[in-house]
């Protein structure tokens, strides 16, 4: 090359040898942490309500073809545990979980006495807390897709009571 | 020119040059493919390929640029020279293909023409971790296909040597460009310390090679201190050895002295080709021959050998107490100069 360019290529490396390393190292530093899933990371899926205990015995409530497969987890500090499982999954958007002690009838929204309890999530079994004082196989579920605005399926929890006692 | 040089047909060395090349790169896909899945079984199909041709490209990048410094810092690299631009043009066509893979995958499938999206959809410029990182292929792949589309000896011939090598050092953008894309884009999400090791070790083996040529050249192109008269030590006699030169910084730029046959002549040290290191070159067939790609010159005139035209500046010699001194100041192109006879040397001067 002639001597300006050999210059210039010179001039090039030199902020090549500062940049290249710099950028490298920052790009590496900077990268965020995402730990690989393992057992221990149990806590962030039941912070998320997915029911992690292993099954027990359940019963298949509702009719076809919006049933559900509910467990009986027992009691945490006063407030009946559910576990729910959609079987199969419920093709709605967004379904939240009501309970409620009245009948509203097919296709009420629910009203405000209905207590929300969580959503589902596809096919996930997820843990549910009835509100306080809730007996055994007292009231129903309402499934309600929120992004529809409609009331997906009601599910009695009375069948359930043997099960529960 | 060399009397052999044949300028756009294909000769052994440029086929044997290709077919290793081809060779080595099919091993390279093909062994991906195979290995790339068993280290991740999820890997979908057109992942696979566009890393497959993606890290080819990348690392053929990092052979095509660690050839120069190698070749000046032994010259048994120099048949990796002779053919070099071939590599070039064969890392843009695999460039090209990755960039269509993803630009396939990843944005043809919207409501916007894929370029388009590759522009618009992602503009997280001040994440690390999201930041739009084909923008950098993109600017890269641009500088490598202008660098294929002119690397023809046609354009070295019109746009002249120096504009030329000024064009093709944008090499060295489009590799920072890529350290970038890689760093910001693979790095990012594929944590494995191999991978992470592999883009760390191939920017430390560039710059690393590049600086030892670099201290190599600058120590050359110290300018020798000039005479009274102007004129230019360069060395002892005997410490030029025959068929080979010794080069002096003088005037601006390097001159190369040639010693053959007895004599003495000095010439240019830029080759016309492609400005290569002629002073590095040797003798060949009673020619200057460029070490790089063969070109040939008269040592006593500094011409070509018929048909060829190609012309350099010649220099004056003169002997003082055994001590060879050179004229900085150039005579043009192609003048003949009396070769210096060596005294003492056979076809040289009786001592
Ligand atoms: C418009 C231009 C380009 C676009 C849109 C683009 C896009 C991409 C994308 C989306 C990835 C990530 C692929 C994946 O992880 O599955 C990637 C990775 C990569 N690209 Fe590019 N690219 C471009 C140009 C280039 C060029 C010019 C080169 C090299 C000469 C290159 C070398 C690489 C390499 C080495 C990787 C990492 C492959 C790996 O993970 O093993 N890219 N590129
Ligand atoms: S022959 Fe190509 S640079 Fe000299």
């Amino acid at each position: 090359m002639i001597h300006a360019r050999r210059r210039a290529h010179g001039r090039i490396f030199t902020v090549l040898a500062v940049a290249v390393p710099g950028a490298l190292l920052a790009s590496l530093l900077l990268r965020p942490e995402v730990p690989p899933i393992q057992g221990g990371d149990a806590a962030l899926l039941r912070a998320d309500g997915f029911a992690l205990a292993p099954p027990t015995e359940a019963r298949t409530l509702g009719a076809a073809p919006h049933t559900l497969v509910v467990e009986s987890l027992g009691d945490r500090d006063g407030r009946r545990v559910l576990a729910l499982r959609p079987e199969p999954a419920i093709l709605a958007p967004d379904v939240l979980v009501y309970w409620t002690d009245a009948d509203p009838g097919p296709d009420a929204l629910p009203t405000a006495d209905a207590t929300l309890l969580g959503s589902l999530s596809g096919a996930a079994r997820r843990e549910l807390l009835l509100p306080r004082g809730v007996g055994p196989g007292q009231g129903r579920l309402l499934l309600y897709s929120l992004s529809h605005q409609e009331v997906v399926a009601q599910v009695g929890l009375g069948a359930d009571a043997e099960a529960d006692r | 020119m060399s009397v052999s040089y044949k300028a756009v047909q294909w000769n052994r060395q440029k086929l044997v040059y290709d077919a290793v090349l081809l060779a080595a790169l099919g091993t390279y896909l093909v062994g991906f493919h195979q290995l790339a899945p068993r280290l991740d079984p999820n890997v979908e199909p057109m992942n696979l390929r566009m890393r497959a041709f993606g890290s080819a490209a990348f690392l053929l990048l990092h052979v095509v640029l660690s050839i120069g410094p190698l070749c000046r810092i032994d010259r048994r690299f120099l048949p990796l020279l002779y053919n070099r631009r071939h590599m070039g043009v064969v890392l843009c066509g695999l460039a090209l293909y990755h960039a269509d893979l993803a630009l396939t995958w990843y944005h043809a499938y919207g409501n916007l023409e894929p370029v388009v999206s590759l522009f618009v959809s992602n503009p997280a410029v001040g994440s690390v971790a999201r930041f739009p990182f084909e923008w950098l292929g993109a600017g890269a792949l641009a500088i490598l296909v202008l660098m294929a589309a002119t690397s023809h000896d046609f354009w070295l011939a019109n746009l002249t040597a120096p504009t030329w090598k000024a064009l093709h050092m944008g090499v060295y953008a489009a590799y920072a460009l890529l350290v970038g894309h890689v760093a910001l884009g693979a790095l990012q999400t594929n944590t494995h310390p191999g991978l992470t090791a592999g883009v760390v070790l191939g920017a430390l083996w560039i710059l690393g090679v590049h600086l030892v040529a670099a201290h190599r050249e600058r120590a050359a192109d110290t300018p020798a201190t000039a005479g009274a008269d102007g004129w230019v030590e360069v060395c002892a006699v005997g410490e030029i050895p025959e068929d080979r030169a010794r080069v002096v910084f003088a005037g601006g730029e390097r001159i190369a002295v040639f010693r053959y046959d007895g004599r003495l002549s000095a010439l240019s040290a830029v080759c016309q080709h492609q400005n290569g290191p002629l002073g590095e070159g040797r003798i060949v067939d009673g020619l200057v021959t460029c070490p790089w790609h063969g070109f040939q010159y008269r040592p006593d005139c500094g011409a070509a050998p018929e048909p060829f035209t190609e012309k350099l500046p010649t220099f004056d010699l003169a002997l003082r107490q055994g001590r060879v001194w050179v004229n900085p100041r150039p005579h043009p192109p192609g003048t003949p100069v009396e070769p210096l006879p060596v005294p003492g040397a056979p076809g040289g001067e009786a001592a």
